[in-house]
């Protein structure tokens, strides 16, 4: 009878209804280990490839293919630690035309809606760069290990969506407009809120 | 009538060439190099860069055809009396070749250790000489710079030896050399 069941249970109900999950476990919470993971991307100055990486980010991670729902990709990229090899080129990337790095230091990236495909999870993500946000499909190949994850996705971007290389820039013999994003994130599982917060539906 | 190779009292049209050729070439790249460096960061400077770059590329490629062609053709006899001046010339003719090889090599150093991709004029792309590398960027960056006062300093001399036979020893050397004549 629902007057005697705990309010602990009624709000774990809510929290599993909410988040479509009543059958399965929530979604966990992973932490990033840095030197194991990698953000970086390929870009194209007159026709040669380089490789730029950008060192410093946050990501919050929360999946579980059973909790889609549940899901979360929430990265944070702090674009001052942006490297391509090159300190020209970084210089030239942190101006007005390219990043405008002193006025938007932050790229952010965050899912909407995490969907099963016939190819595996495909995130659908507000990226934001330079203040521009666009909405963007992101595949990616989720591999359980030992002690967690790792979580690949490479994808293509066209750096005039987000105003990138303004002006005479935007000649693709001198940049190429495709950049190809590559992501390698090593995860460890972490007792993470939603856990918690599922503790009272296993009582 | 003009003859591609030297005589014996003449600098052919090969020579001669190469000679006029390759001095509007590095006034050209030279006075673009000092104006580009202090040009703000942008799209202009890019595009100066460019294209120093690429007339560093047509000289490293004139360098050694210069090279060769002064190995195939037989140069003119002196007509310097002067043991000292004989030696003083040949001097600076060899120092005019190494400078004239180690300007464009450096510099193509210096832009592959800096991480840049190398085309002349967009058509022809050249491969880094090493990877990026910030030791070797200033080292070559140093080379390639240097190179340039070492070559403003030769040419002072050269023209000055020139204009010296030419006006004072009046010895014709202006018509073994000139250009159109």
């Amino acid at each position: 009878m629902r007057h005697h069941l705990s309010r602990a249970v009624v709000v774990g109900w809510i929290m599993a209804v909410a988040t479509g999950s009543s059958a399965h476990a929530l979604a966990p919470t992973y932490r990033v280990i840095k030197d194991q993971s990698t953000l970086s991307f390929v870009g194209v100055q007159q026709g040669e490839q380089f490789t730029g990486v950008i060192k410093d980010f946050v990501a919050t991670v929360r999946y579980a293919a059973s909790d889609l729902a549940g899901s979360l990709l929430d990265v944070v990229i702090h674009l001052r630690s942006l490297d391509t090899r090159s300190s020209e080129r970084d210089q030239a990337l942190a101006t007005a035309d390219w990043f405008a790095i002193s006025q938007f230091p932050d790229a952010t990236f965050r899912t909407v809606a995490i969907r099963q495909t016939v190819n595996g999870p495909v995130g659908d993500a507000d990226l934001t760069i330079k203040g521009r946000t666009k909405r963007i499909a992101f595949p990616f190949v989720w591999a359980q290990t030992v002690h967690g994850a790792t979580l690949d996705a490479r994808v293509r971007l066209n750096r005039l969506d987000f105003g990138l290389g303004s002006g005479e820039w935007v000649d693709a013999t001198v940049v190429g407009h495709q950049v190809d994003v590559i992501v390698h994130l090593t995860l460890i599982a972490t007792p993470s809120v939603p856990a918690t917060v599922a503790q009272p539906l296993r009582r | 009538m003009q003859r591609l190779r030297s005589s014996v009292d003449r600098w052919g049209v090969g020579a001669r060439w190469l000679h006029w050729g390759m001095l509007l070439l590095y006034g050209a790249s030279i006075s673009l190099g000092f104006y580009m460096v202090d040009l703000p960061l942008g799209f202009a400077k890019y595009r100066a860069y460019t294209l120093h770059k690429s007339l560093g590329i047509s000289l490293l490629v004139l360098i050694g055809v210069r090279s060769l062609w002064r190995l195939i053709d037989a140069a003119p006899i002196s007509v310097v009396s002067s043991r000292w001046q004989r030696v003083a010339a040949r001097i600076v003719r060899v120092a005019f070749y190494i400078v004239m090889w180690v300007m464009p090599l450096s510099g193509w150093l210096y832009n592959s250790a800096a991480g840049f991709p190398l085309q002349w004029f967009g058509y022809i792309h050249l491969p880094a000489l090493v990877e990026s590398n910030p030791h070797i960027k200033i080292l070559a960056k140093d080379v390639h710079v240097g190179a340039v006062y070492v070559l403003m300093c030769l040419l002072c001399v050269h023209v000055a030896a020139a204009g010296k036979r030419h006006w004072i020893d009046r010895d014709g050397t202006w018509q073994r050399m000139a250009p159109f004549l």
